[in-house]
């Protein structure tokens, strides 16, 4: 299991490849998260700017992570998050499922990247052509 | 006895601070919520409303782990203790 919330994403083909070293490996499932480059009110993004609580936020998205291998019996996962400023068509966030079969591999990332937008202590403000405006979270259940 | 309180991501920005350190008498919820909204000039109520801070806007973490705002209410707090308030994740 990889879990990082850094201000760089690794490769995706060395991530693909740590999953790759089971036998057992019959699906990798693959969530990646890019910056929109249009706003909900049609704006342009020039960059989403993410802040974070450092110690939390790995913590939280260690035990999901762990959760959902453990849950939907997955050979392995890989989460990383970027923080700091992530520019409009770049790559903010991986997630990589490793499992037998494809069934369970799609829902464990379903439920990693569910998890990761409403449990990680992580906040985006949105910078555009029109100004920026912090993104607000809704309340989707429990947070411990 | 003195704590520190820490704001994260909107609260920050909103309230100009990241970090002060908050001097209690008793160490009650109460009273932590009460200064915090005089020290932040609340008068809006973004954070704080009716002596409560606005579950449906934080969460609370106590040194590290995070604490639901009925435990908050149970708990007496220590000189040292660290205390992140947060917006709602919107990661992702």
């Amino acid at each position: 299991m990889i879990v990082k919330v850094s201000k760089e994403l690794d490769p995706l083909p060395y991530l693909i490849s740590k999953l790759k070293k089971s036998p057992e490996v019959g699906s990798i499932s693959i969530f990646i998260g890019v910056v929109r480059g249009k706003g909900e009110g049609g704006e342009r993004v020039i960059k989403l700017e993410y802040d974070h609580h450092p110690y939390l936020a790995r913590k939280v998205l260690e035990r999901i992570v762990k959760e959902a291998i453990e849950e939907y019996g997955l050979i392995d996962a890989i989460a990383e998050h970027r923080v700091g400023e992530v520019k409009a068509g770049e790559e903010a966030l991986y997630v990589l499922v490793a499992s037998k079969h494809r069934e369970e591999g799609f829902k464990a990332l379903k439920r990693i990247v569910e998890g990761i937008k409403s449990k990680v202590p992580i906040w985006k403000k949105e910078v555009t052509d029109k100004g920026c405006r912090w993104v607000r979270g809704k309340l989707r259940g429990g947070h411990s | 006895m003195r704590v520190c309180v820490r704001l994260y991501g909107w609260l920050k920005d909103y309230f100009k601070v990241g970090t002060l350190t908050l001097g209690l008498d008793y160490g009650s919820y109460q009273e932590l919520v009460s200064k915090l909204a005089k020290n932040l000039n609340d008068k809006d109520g973004l954070l704080v409303e009716g002596g409560r801070l606005r579950e449906e806007e934080v969460i609370v973490a106590l040194n590290g782990e995070v604490v639901s705002l009925k435990e908050l209410n149970r708990i007496k707090f220590k000189d040292g203790d660290i205390i992140d308030v947060m917006p709602l994740p919107s990661g992702g």
